[in-house]
């Protein structure tokens, strides 16, 4: 008996049919109206306290530095100041193609989406495997992580950052599972999309202060 | 313009990377030069004006509630002063 292996589209999605959105061919869709919160509301309790947390550190590493100037700026001089600069790079990159695949996503377009997705997981790669191999470059150099309070502040602030990063690339990876089942949960995936900018945009100060003003 | 991807995002991601290589000079090389420490202090506003076009448009804060548009501008302008300031 021959087994009709076609699958209605017309059909509503619990009873088996396309989600609404797959049938979409990337027509674009209006904007969001005005006053649209991305991902959970609760959500951005934690974006702006973890942000908030950031900043305080912030502000104490500027302030201890205002102490030993001397100690922070030869300390700062022996970080690979390029690693930091492409790695800048490469985050902002990775933020542009979450933008990209968000947008595709609402779109229905999952393949552009999934591209995306995959390709902001590799610069998530690349991201970790820059820093691994400048803190061996700072190990090797005679510094860890008690040397001195800029020390204690590059491996600090960088570890908590490269933790976050980790913890994106896991939140990437389910959106991407999410992707080869068609999902359609916008809250989540806009949600993992705002919590990669934010590692995104903490990464841009960490790397000015650490890198560049402690230097200085 | 690639298809699929929104040209204002792109035109965005575009000034974010300008604003990196404005940080870079801004942030190195400045001490013995006269002003160059006030060169080195406005690396931190330049980096903070990133912070809140990544904000605004990548996590669409722009398109958000005003309260939450408000908090997100409040917490950049309150570090980038604070950082600024503690800086000079």
């Amino acid at each position: 008996m021959k087994v009709d292996s076609h699958v209605p589209t017309d059909l509503p999605e619990f009873l088996g049919g396309e989600p609404a959105v797959a049938r979409q061919q990337c027509r674009p869709r209006p904007p969001a109206a005005d006053g649209h919160t991305p991902g959970e509301p609760g959500l951005w309790v934690f974006i702006l306290g973890d942000m908030s947390l950031f900043g305080a550190f912030f502000v104490v590493l500027l302030w201890q530095r205002r102490a030993t100037p001397r100690t922070f700026e030869e300390s700062a001089r022996e970080l690979l100041r390029f690693i930091g600069v492409i790695n800048t790079a490469v985050l902002l990159l990775s933020s542009y193609l979450v933008v990209s695949a968000l947008w595709a996503h609402r779109q229905g377009c999952w393949r552009r989406a999934r591209i995306s997705v995959l390709a902001a997981l590799l610069c998530a790669a690349v991201f970790a495997t820059l820093k691994v191999i400048e803190y061996l470059h700072v190990l090797r150099g005679g510094q860890g992580p008690t040397t001195n309070q800029f020390c204690t502040f590059y491996f600090v602030l960088t570890g908590v950052h490269l933790l976050h990063v980790m913890i994106g690339a896991g939140l990437l990876t389910a959106w991407l599972q999410q992707l080869r089942g068609h999902g359609s949960q916008s809250r989540f995936v806009e949600g993992v999309a705002v919590y990669w900018h934010m590692v995104d945009l903490l990464w841009v100060v960490i790397f000015t202060l650490l890198y560049l003003v402690c230097a200085a | 313009m690639s298809e699929g991807i929104p040209v204002r995002a792109t035109v965005i991601w575009a000034l974010l990377l300008l604003a990196t290589g404005v940080t870079w000079c801004l942030g190195t090389d400045h001490r013995a030069n006269a002003g160059g420490h006030v060169l080195v202090a406005m690396a931190i506003p330049v980096a903070f004006s990133k912070v809140y076009l990544i904000g605004m448009e990548f996590m669409e804060v722009r398109t958000a509630p005003r309260t939450l548009r408000v908090v997100f501008a409040s917490w950049v302008v309150s570090f980038a002063t604070a950082l600024t300031l503690l800086y000079l």
